[in-house]
């Protein structure tokens, strides 16, 4: 794979990147941040798979999966990374806009935010879900469970809230 | 002994997950098709569904965050596809397997 490929390959996924690691880190340049340093490190831990991966350019339907497969490899790297960093930043992302704006949401620790966004917003399956993070199965189906009854404020005393910051 | 209606409520959240096996997704959305006051149950619980979706942040970047990022990731490529160990020969060979 050319230089070129290999940027035609991650580019359409900056967006999709961005956004999920907006949800993950409640801060739009602390985000950023992330998507440039999970970038590095996903393809340079990866780098002789990239380099000599085939990349046709006319195959438009190898393009869709080749960009899925690097996109679970990638989330694995930029959740991994986030859970990390939240844990630093600490208290420090704890009054943002994006926090007012999606206050259960950012309630739930960094790893159920990522089952969240990947199951609600990207449509992924429970077993993609837990493919790419690391997780079995029963958890991604009650980290689930739990987050419909967190966000729809019907959690019964005794389930743990969890904070903003948790990793 | 569970009913009928009560074994397909139980079901619900496993439907909107995705976790149910073909045969069991036919077998109950065929129920919800055939039974209005469970399509209504069902209905409300895919609403509240809609609703934990909506709370979930999908925000794009902006244009100048896009092209600041696109541009970080050239040059991660960039310094991927170098090798400080190869010479100018080395350089010029790949340049040349490249251009194919």
């Amino acid at each position: 794979m050319r230089k070129k490929d290999l940027f035609s390959l991650v580019q359409p996924l900056l967006p999709r990147f961005y956004s999920l690691g907006v949800a993950l880190l409640p801060d739009d340049l602390q985000a950023q941040q992330l998507v440039v340093d999970a970038m590095t490190l996903c393809l340079l831990k990866n780098k002789d798979a990239w380099l000599t991966q085939e990349w046709d350019p006319e195959d438009r339907k190898g393009h869709v999966l080749e960009r899925k497969q690097f996109m679970k490899t990638y989330v694995r790297h930029l959740t991994d990374l986030a859970a990390k960093r939240a844990a630093q930043l600490g208290p420090t992302l704890a009054d943002g806009e994006l926090i007012q704006a999606h206050p259960q949401f950012y309630r739930l620790d960094v790893r159920t935010r990522a089952v969240a966004w990947l199951r609600f917003q990207q449509g992924w399956t429970v077993d993609e879900v837990g493919r790419t993070l690391g997780l079995p199965r029963h958890e991604v189906v009650e980290k689930l469970h739990n987050l419909r009854f967190l966000m729809l404020g019907q959690a019964p005393q005794w389930m743990p809230m969890g904070d903003a910051v948790k990793a | 002994m569970i009913s009928g209606a009560e074994n397909f409520t139980r079901k619900i959240p496993a439907y909107l997950d995705g976790l149910l096996p073909d045969e069991e997704r036919l077998e109950f959305e065929a129920f919800v098709g055939s039974n209005p006051v469970f399509a209504q149950e069902f209905r409300r619980k895919e609403a509240d569904y809609e609703s934990v979706r909506r709370r979930i942040p999908n925000l794009p970047p902006e244009q100048a965050q896009l092209r600041q990022m696109e541009d970080e990731t050239r040059e991660i490529i960039q310094n991927l596809f170098k090798d400080p160990e190869a010479g100018p020969g080395d350089r010029i060979a790949r340049w040349w397997r490249g251009l194919f």
